[in-house]
């Protein structure tokens, strides 16, 4: 198929990632053969480049920008977050002493055991499952 | 590439075939961090970037899938392309993005006007 509207078509659904294996395929193999189409698509991603890079910024994004990437704000939010963590830990741990010393009988505290373990099992696998699926998800990097 | 349209029809391009419904359904949650800010974010008012970006990424990803249903059945456009949401967890941002599926001829084929 050599007509040219066709390849310049699917030259824009490359850029904007929307071509299916069997395009991209087609267009990249295109490129290899046409020196033309290769230097256009070079210069095409070289403004779509640039575009992204001056792209209108709303006031209320720079703002919000500057002010999460200041000393003060990364200190607090750390701070916060390494409290809350050391909190929710310490809470685990207390729990844990007191299930173990409380006067519930022996079958009980197995039987609670068992769910609690059976929980924490059953939820690291699964996040561990969605963490490697996150990886190849590339809809995170949709902004809006 | 797949054109999509919210339109019945697309000037200059004849419809040659009907395929028929396709369809691109999404269901995304944001994390718990996230979830958290947007909490806090929300006790002052003001827009929720958080729920934004998963409305945005549900919204691409919905559009996507309706793409590649329509690409499975051999269409070349999608018309009518409405998007809708359904709730069933508030927690998650749901969609379903649908439309008629066809094969349109190339503006050459066109047919001519009155």
């Amino acid at each position: 198929m050599d007509d040219p509207d066709r390849y310049r078509l699917l030259m824009m659904g490359y850029i904007d990632d929307e071509l299916a294996l069997d395009e991209r395929r087609e267009f990249v193999a295109r490129c290899f053969e046409d020196e033309a189409l290769a230097r256009e698509l070079a210069e095409q991603l070289r403004i779509a480049r640039l575009a992204a890079s001056v792209r209108f910024r709303e006031p209320s994004d720079a703002e919000y920008e500057r002010a999460i990437r200041g000393v003060v704000h990364r200190c607090a939010r750390q701070i916060g977050a390494a409290l809350m963590l050391l909190g929710a830990l310490s809470l685990g741990g207390l729990s844990l002493l007191w299930f173990a010393r409380t006067s519930m009988p022996l079958e009980w505290k197995l039987a609670t055991a068992a769910v609690l373990t059976g929980f924490l099992v059953y939820a690291g696998a699964e996040l561990q499952a969605r963490r490697r699926v996150l990886r190849l998800d590339r809809y995170q990097g949709v902004s809006r | 590439m797949i054109l999509l349209a919210t339109t019945d029809a697309i000037p200059n391009r004849r419809v040659v075939r009907t395929i028929g419904l396709v369809t691109g359904t999404v269901t995304r949650s944001t994390d718990l961090r996230s979830r958290a800010r947007a909490m806090i974010k929300s006790w002052l008012g003001g827009e929720i970037e958080e729920y934004t970006k998963t409305v945005a990424e549900v919204r691409e990803q919905a559009l996507d899938r309706l793409r590649d249903q329509a690409r499975e059945h051999g269409a070349n456009a999608v018309l009518a392309v409405r998007l809708t949401s359904i709730e069933l967890s508030r927690r998650a941002a749901e969609l379903v993005a649908y439309g008629t599926a066809v094969v349109l001829a190339g503006e050459d084929d066109a047919a001519p006007r009155d």
